[in-house]
């Protein structure tokens, strides 16, 4: 396992590195202007937001994950910094799942 | 005033006067510090994440992926998310291209969403400023990881495992709100059946689902001319 991590570390540390000098290097500018890139991170957030509501193997959302995560859909509309979008949400499904949905 | 003196100061205004957004990365690293300790992660792997890669969502995929997941998707996955440091990097550029390559390169390794945002706020501070905006972030994440992973052992499973999925809504929905509100149903509604349609066909479901997703996203903006 700690191997495993310490490549997670390795390569990406490299990869996201040269993604952050990009700026600074003409061969990858024309890739950071491609339009696709711009959709990356929608993308990418949407997929795994969705798989955070319905953790399990199946497709159905855990109730829990479903009120907590409507919680920080409405701290995120009111511009709620990300430190305390986490931590509601996670204290709110910590209480829901253990109070409640148990 | 001397440069030496002057540049003293632009660092120490940079890192005093972004101490309060600084703050925010705390609970951010304390998440990925707590979630690493529930995955068995040692101390010395979470803080290296955190200085190597210094990426909140992609290191919590590496928490959530590794053990369970080929390494190769999850890094495959970590690359993805962190595409968004492209565009990122080239707005950037507009701010630093003024200053000498070496001060460019370690401006790069502490440049995030949060601490672009706080340097173009500012475009026209000495190199000093931006050096001790990026330290201060920097120093709040990596606090905030070794607090997390110290107490994170000793809390419950089900009052830290929400971190990672509380993470992703609320960048999803940040990076939604860059898109046009009348879109937004279209958006969400094929994110919702392309995830579940991947989900139900099982291999490599979400690395599928995400390149098909932007692939959506990318037609749909520019049949609609949004793009």
């Amino acid at each position: 396992m700690t191997a495993l991590v310490w490549l997670a570390v390795v390569v990406v540390t490299a990869g996201t590195y040269l993604m952050r000098i990009a700026g600074s290097l003409p061969g990858f500018r024309r890739l950071a202007e491609a339009g696709w890139v711009r959709h990356v991170p929608a993308g990418v957030f949407v997929v795994l937001a969705l798989y955070g509501l319905a953790p399990g193997p199946g497709l159905l959302p855990d109730p829990s994950a479903l009120v907590a995560g409507a919680l920080v859909v409405v701290l995120s509309l009111l511009k709620a910094s990300l430190g305390v979008r986490i931590i509601a949400g996670t204290l709110a499904y910590g209480a829901l799942s253990t109070l409640v949905f148990t | 005033m001397s440069t030496s003196a002057t540049s003293r100061r632009e660092f120490t205004e940079g890192l005093l006067g972004s101490f309060s957004a600084a703050l925010g990365y705390l609970p951010v690293g304390i998440s990925f510090g707590a979630l690493a300790a529930h995955a068995g992660w040692d101390l010395a792997s979470s803080m290296a994440m955190s200085v190597g890669v210094y990426a909140a969502a992609a290191q919590g995929v590496a928490v959530d992926g590794l053990g369970h997941q080929s390494v190769i998707v999850v890094i495959t996955l970590m690359l993805l998310i962190n595409l968004r440091h492209f565009p990122i990097s080239l707005a950037a550029a507009r701010i630093f291209n003024r200053f000498s390559l070496g001060h460019r390169l370690l401006l790069a390794a502490g440049l995030t969403d949060e601490v672009f945002a706080l340097d173009h706020r500012q475009p026209d501070r000495t190199v000093g400023f931006y050096h001790g905006v990026h330290l201060s972030c920097l120093l709040s994440f990596l606090v905030g990881t070794l607090l997390g992973a110290l107490v994170g052992r000793v809390l419950p499973t089900q009052w830290v495992v929400f971190a990672l999925p509380a993470l992703f809504i609320a960048l999803a929905v940040d990076n939604l709100r860059t898109y046009p509100p009348s879109r937004l149903p279209v958006l969400i509604g094929v994110g919702v059946l392309v995830t579940t349609l991947s989900r139900m066909a099982g291999v490599l479901a979400a690395p599928v689902a995400i390149a098909l997703l932007i692939t959506a996203y990318a037609l749909l903006s520019r049949e609609r001319g949004t793009g």
